[in-house]
C-alpha cells in the first residue's frame, strides 16, 4: 500500500487581476494563476513542479504551506483537511510543514543573527528553552552543514550557499515532516548548488522528509524527484514518474520543454524551439490552454474542448487529446 | 596577425574601503572574426568585469591597471572617452542581463532604437524610426509596428531581450558581448533567443563573447570556452576539447556539479568550500583550497596559464601531467 | 551519512556587530562626521545651559554712561561685566540668551519630534500592516490632507484653534511648551506615517516575514520582532532630517510671537526683536540668533545625510 502524506484536490487560486479595491470596482478580471490541480506525494518522496514563469508553481507551493488562502480546493494532510485549520491548530499544523525560499538573501531577516533566525520558531511554539535551545540550534545547524561558529554571525557576513544552509537549518529546527522546496539552488552559483541538493537529499534520508520540490530546471528536478508534475498556465498537464516522463515525455509541451534544454555537451542534438510565449493567465487560450503552441495541434477538438488528466502506459497521466481517443 | 579581439595581460582592480579586489587579474586571450567565444564562470569570476573593462565602462573606484584590448588591431585602453563613444554601440555593442533596467522606462522602444541610430548615423528621423521597426521585425518581435511605440513595461522580459538585441545590433556592430542575456529568462524563452543571436551572427558575420555561468548554455552555442575562477582564466579549449577533456579540477568540477538530463548516480560531485574573498586571495593557486588534488606547490606558487595539449590551455600543476589529460578519472 | 561541516575557517571574515558595522559606514563620511559634531555642539549647550552661560538670561544691565542698549560685543556694563556677545535691547546678555534659547529650542524640537514618531510611526505601521484594507486607507487619507497643507501654515492654525500660551483641556492645564510640541508634532507625524508605511510595506513583501509565518508566528509578533527592527533605520534618519524642519518651524512660529512666549529666552522671538534694531546697526543682535538658527539646520541635515548613507541596507557592505 502507498502512504499518502499530502493530497490536493481541485486546487483553485485566482488574483484580481487590477491593483487596489478601486481599480477593482472597474476591472473585475481576474489572474488565473492557480486553476483546479490535484496531485498526491507519498510518505518520504519528493515530487518535482516544474514550469515556466506564469505557470502556478511558486503559487502552488505557498497555498500548502497556507501563506496564500486559495479560491477553492481542498489539501488533505495526513488525513487532516488544512484549509480548514484555524488559530492553535494551524499553528500546531506548522510545526509538521515548513518551506525553504529561493532567495536565501530575502528570506532572512538582515538585523537578526543566525542563532536567532533558528531559533525563532523553536521560541514561537515554546519547543524549548535555556540549555536545550542551544544544544538545539548547535544539533540543528550542524545538520545543515554548519558549525557553531555560525551562531553569532549576521546574514551579511554569509556567503549565498551559507545563507541558503541557515534556510534549510530553520526549517528544520521544528522537526517537519513535509518541506516546502520553492526554487532553493536558483540563485546559487553552480558548484554550491550541487552541494545544497546533496544536503536537501541526504537531510531526506536520514529524517525520512517528504518534499515538494519547485523549481524551473528540469536537470534539477530529474536529480531530487520521485514523480514530476509538469504545470502549463495553471494546470497540470502531465505527471508521473521521474524516469517515465523524462524518457517518455506524453504531453507534447513536455516533450518541447525537454527538447528545449541544453546539455553540458557539444555534441547533443541542437537545442529545439519552442514558438511563441506563454500567454496572458487571465484571458487563456480556450480548450488545451497550449494549443496555440502546439506542433500536434489537431483542430477543434484541442480549441474547444479542455482534456482531462488521464492515465495512459507507464503509470503516467496526462492532459492531451492525442490520447484521450484512444490513439 | 591579430583577431578581431586581443586581449592581453588585463588587469582590472577596485579599491574599495576594504582593500583591493583583484577583479580582473592578467588576462589574456583573442576572440577571431565571426567567432562564438563563451566565458564561463560563477560569481566573483570576472566574467563580467572582463566585459566592462572591454567596453570601457568601469568606474571609480574600479581601475584597468594594466594590459592591453586590442579592437581591430587598435587598443581600446588608449582611446578618449569621446573616441569610445563612437566605437561603443557601433562596432563593439553590448546586452546586459537585466533588461529592465537596461531600457529606459520613460521611452518606446522604437525610440531607443532610433536615439542610437541617431548617435552612430546619418539617417533622417524616419528613415530611423522604419530601421527601428525593421530591427524589431529582425529579431522576430511580432507586429514590429505596433511594439516600437511600446513603453519597456509592456514587454514581456523575452520580449526586452529581443528589443535590446536589436538595440545591440542597429549598426551592425563586429562584435556583441552578452552578459547573461538569458538567465532571468525561461528555457524555451532561452532557446528562442540563442536561436536567433545564431542566426544573427551567421548574417551580420560578427564576433559574439557570450558570458554566462552556465556550461549547458555555452555547449550547444560557442565554439571556444574560457574557463574563470576568482579573477583569472584557469582554462580555455576548443568546446569539444573542452567537455571531453576538461583539464582543470575547477572546470572538472563545474561539468560535475551539474545534474544529468539523462538521470544516473544518485549523488552529484560538489565542489566542497566557497569562491574565494578577492581581497584576501590564498596564496598559490587561487582554487587550491577547494582542490581535492592540491599539493605543497599548488598552495605555495601560482601555476601559469599554458598550453598543454595544441589549443587547449590550463592554470594547473597537476594538470600538466599527460594521463591527466586522457582520463577523466581522479 | 557524514555530513561536511562547514565551519567558515577562511570564509567568514572578522565578525562585527551591526553597530560596528554602522560605525564604519559613518565614519568614512566627512561631512556627517562635520554634522554629528555640530549637533553634539549643541546638545552639550543645550544640556549644559546652566553652567555654560555667564549670565541669568533674564537679568537687565545697564549701559555704562555714553552707551545705550543694545551693546556692541566686547561691551561692558556700568559695573564692568564683559558682554562677549553684547547686550539686547533691554540690556540682557546675548550669549546667555542664545544659550538658554538654543536650550528651548532642542526641548522643543526633540520633544515634539519624539510625539511626531510615536504617532506617526504607529500610523504607518498600522496602515502597512493592513495594506489595502479600509484602515489603510482611512490613516493614509488622512494624511493626504494634512500633508496637503504648508506645514508652517497648518502650525499657525493649530495655535489658533489651540489659542497662545497655556491652555486648559478640561481638567488639565497644558503649558505652552507642551502645546508646542504638541502643535508640531501634530504637523509632522503624517511625515512619519508615510514613510514607516513605505518601510513596512517594502519588508512585508520579504520572505523572512513569510518564514516567520510559517513558523506560526502571529501578526502582532512578525510586525514587532521581525518588521519593527529594520524600520528602525529609515526612521532614525527621517527623525535626524526632520529635526532639521522642526528647528526652522519652531522659531518661525516663535518669530510670528505665535510660538515661546516672553521673557523664556527664545531664538525666533530674539530674532524678531532684532528686526527693529537691524537699521541702527545692531548687527550683532540678528547674527547670534539667526546663525544658531542656521548652524542647528545644517548639522541636523548633514547628520541625516550621513545617517542615511550608514544606515541605508543597499549600501551595506558586501563581501564581494
Amino acid at each position: 500500500m502507498t502512504d499518502v502524506l499530502l493530497s490536493v484536490r481541485d486546487l483553485v487560486k485566482h488574483f484580481p487581476a487590477a491593483g487596489d479595491w478601486f481599480a477593482q470596482i472597474f476591472d473585475r478580471r481576474v489572474v488565473r494563476a492557480v486553476d483546479g490541480i490535484g496531485f498526491e506525494i507519498d510518505r518520504g518522496t519528493t515530487l518535482g513542479l516544474v514550469g515556466e514563469s506564469g505557470s502556478g508553481k511558486t503559487t502552488t507551493g505557498r497555498i500548502i504551506v497556507r501563506l496564500i488562502e486559495p479560491t477553492r480546493g481542498e489539501i488533505l494532510f495526513d488525513g487532516i483537511d488544512l484549509l480548514k485549520l484555524r488559530g492553535k491548530a494551524l499553528k500546531a499544523m506548522r510545526r509538521r510543514i515548513q518551506m525553504i525560499f529561493q532567495d536565501p538573501a530575502s528570506s532572512l531577516n538582515p538585523r537578526k543573527t543566525v542563532g536567532q533566525i533558528v531559533a525563532e520558531p523553536l521560541r514561537v511554539h515554546g519547543m524549548v528553552r535555556g540549555k536545550e535551545l542551544e544544544r538545539r540550534l548547535v544539533r540543528t545547524l550542524e545538520l545543515a552543514g554548519l558549525s557553531s561558529r555560525f551562531l553569532n554571525r549576521y546574514p551579511h557576513e554569509l556567503s549565498g550557499g551559507q545563507r541558503q544552509r541557515v534556510g534549510i537549518a530553520r526549517a528544520l529546527a521544528v522537526g517537519p515532516e513535509f518541506i516546502v522546496c520553492d526554487e532553493p539552488v536558483t540563485a546559487l552559483d553552480v558548484s554550491i548548488q550541487a552541494q545544497i541538493l546533496n544536503l536537501l537529499m541526504d537531510l531526506q534520508d536520514e529524517l525520512s522528509l517528504t518534499y515538494l520540490f519547485i523549481a524551473h530546471d528540469l536537470s534539477v528536478v530529474r536529480h531530487v524527484s520521485d514523480r514530476v508534475a509538469v504545470m502549463y498556465l495553471g494546470k497540470i498537464v502531465e505527471i508521473g514518474e521521474v524516469d517515465a516522463i523524462f524518457s517518455a515525455p506524453k504531453h507534447p509541451y513536455t516533450q518541447a520543454l525537454l527538447a528545449a534544454v541544453p546539455r553540458p555537451d557539444p555534441a547533443a542534438p541542437p537545442r529545439k524551439v519552442l514558438r511563441g510565449e506563454v500567454p496572458s493567465p487571465i484571458d487563456p487560450p480556450s480548450g488545451c490552454r497550449f494549443h496555440p503552441r502546439c506542433e500536434r495541434y489537431m483542430g477543434d477538438i484541442c480549441k474547444r474542448n479542455e482534456p482531462v488528466l488521464a492515465a495512459v502506459d507507464g503509470g503516467t497521466e496526462v492532459a492531451c487529446h492525442l490520447y484521450s481517443r484512444g490513439g | 596577425m591579430s583577431g578581431l579581439l586581443d586581449v592581453e595581460g588585463l588587469v582590472t582592480r577596485f579599491y574599495t574601503e576594504e582593500g583591493v579586489v583583484k577583479a580582473v587579474d592578467g588576462n589574456s586571450f583573442r576572440l577571431e572574426e565571426d567567432e562564438a567565444l563563451g566565458v564561463v564562470g560563477e560569481s566573483g569570476s570576472g566574467k563580467t568585469v572582463t566585459a566592462l573593462s572591454i567596453m570601457r565602462l568601469i568606474e571609480a573606484p574600479g581601475r584597468i591597471e594594466a594590459g592591453r584590448i586590442l579592437f581591430r588591431g587598435e587598443d581600446l585602453l588608449k582611446k578618449s572617452e569621446r573616441e569610445m563613444r563612437r566605437i561603443r554601440g557601433k562596432d563593439l555593442s553590448m546586452v546586459f542581463q537585466d533588461s529592465l533596467s537596461s531600457l529606459n522606462p520613460t521611452l518606446t522602444v522604437g525610440a531607443q532604437i532610433a536615439r542610437v541610430l541617431k548617435h552612430h548615423t546619418r539617417l533622417s528621423r524616419r528613415a530611423r524610426w522604419r530601421r527601428a521597426v525593421e530591427l524589431l521585425a529582425a529579431v522576430g518581435i511580432p507586429e514590429p509596428a505596433k511594439r516600437a511605440s511600446h513603453y519597456p513595461h509592456q514587454l514581456s522580459g523575452g520580449m526586452r531581450q529581443r528589443a535590446l538585441i536589436a538595440m545591440a545590433i542597429s549598426c551592425n556592430p563586429k562584435l556583441l558581448i552578452l552578459d547573461e542575456p538569458t538567465t532571468a529568462l525561461d528555457v524555451t524563452i532561452e532557446a528562442q533567443i540563442f536561436e536567433l543571436i545564431g542566426e544573427l551572427k551567421e548574417e551580420f558575420g560578427m564576433g559574439v563573447f557570450l558570458i554566462t555561468h552556465d556550461l549547458s548554455v555555452v555547449a550547444s552555442f560557442c565554439s571556444r570556452v574560457i574557463i574563470m575562477y576568482a579573477g583569472k582564466i584557469v582554462e580555455e579549449a576548443g568546446v569539444h576539447e573542452l567537455y571531453a577533456h576538461p583539464l582543470h579540477p575547477y572546470t572538472r568540477g563545474l561539468l560535475r556539479s551539474i545534474p544529468p538530463l539523462e538521470g544516473g548516480e544518485a549523488r552529484l560531485q560538489s565542489i566542497p568550500g566557497e569562491v574565494p574573498d578577492l581581497i584576501n586571495l590564498p596564496p598559490g593557486c587561487n582554487f587550491s583550497p577547494r582542490c581535492a588534488l592540491a599539493d605543497e606547490r599548488c598552495w605555495q606558487v601560482e601555476p601559469e596559464l599554458s598550453g598543454i595539449t595544441p589549443g587547449h590551455r590550463a592554470a594547473c600543476w597537476r594538470a600538466e601531467r599527460p594521463a591527466m589529460a586522457g582520463g577523466g578519472h581522479d | 551519512m557524514a555530513r561536511e561541516i562547514q565551519n567558515g575557517e577562511y570564509e567568514l571574515g572578522a565578525h562585527r556587530t551591526l553597530l560596528q558595522e554602522f560605525w564604519r559606514n559613518f565614519r568614512r563620511n566627512r561631512l556627517s562626521l562635520i554634522g554629528g559634531i555640530i549637533v553634539l555642539f549643541y546638545a552639550v549647550l543645550a544640556v549644559f545651559a546652566p553652567l555654560i552661560a555667564p549670565y541669568d538670561p533674564i537679568e537687565q544691565f545697564d549701559a555704562p554712561r555714553g552707551m545705550r542698549n543694545p551693546m556692541p560685543p566686547l561691551s561692558r556694563d556700568v559695573d564692568g561685566r564683559l558682554f562677549l556677545l553684547g547686550t539686547d535691547k533691554f540690556g540682557r546678555d546675548i550669549l546667555s540668551r542664545a544659550i538658554y534659547g538654543t536650550r528651548t529650542l532642542l526641548q522643543v524640537a526633540v520633544g515634539s519630534i519624539s510625539i511626531a514618531m510615536l504617532i506617526g510611526v504607529t500610523m504607518g505601521a498600522v496602515a502597512g500592516y493592513k495594506a489595502g484594507t479600509w484602515v489603510d486607507e482611512l490613516l493614509m487619507r488622512a494624511v493626504d490632507i494634512m500633508l496637503s497643507f504648508p506645514s508652517l501654515v497648518l502650525a499657525i492654525a493649530l495655535v489658533g484653534a489651540f489659542g497662545i500660551g497655556k491652555i486648559r483641556v478640561g481638567p488639565f492645564t497644558v503649558s505652552n511648551i507642551v502645546k508646542i510640541m504638541l502643535v508640531i508634532a501634530i504637523t509632522y507625524s503624517p511625515r512619519f506615517a508615510r514613510v514607516m508605511r513605505a518601510v513596512v510595506l517594502q519588508e512585508m513583501a520579504k520572505d523572512y516575514v513569510a518564514a516567520a509565518r510559517i513558523s506560526g508566528a502571529s501578526g502582532v509578533r512578525i510586525l514587532v520582532a521581525e518588521i519593527l527592527p529594520n524600520t528602525i533605520p529609515p526612521i532614525i534618519v527621517q527623525a535626524s532630517l526632520m529635526m532639521a524642519t522642526t528647528v526652522l518651524t519652531t522659531s518661525s512660529l516663535s518669530f510670528l510671537g505665535l510660538g515661546l512666549q516672553p521673557p523664556r529666552p527664545s531664538l525666533g522671538l530674539m530674532l524678531n526683536e532684532a528686526r527693529d534694531y537691524l537699521f541702527w546697526g545692531a548687527w550683532w543682535y540678528a547674527v547670534v540668533p539667526g546663525g544658531l538658527i542656521t548652524l542647528a539646520i545644517l548639522g541636523f541635515n548633514l547628520l541625516g545625510d550621513g545617517l542615511r548613507d550608514a544606515l541605508d541596507p543597499r549600501q551595506a557592505r558586501r563581501r564581494r
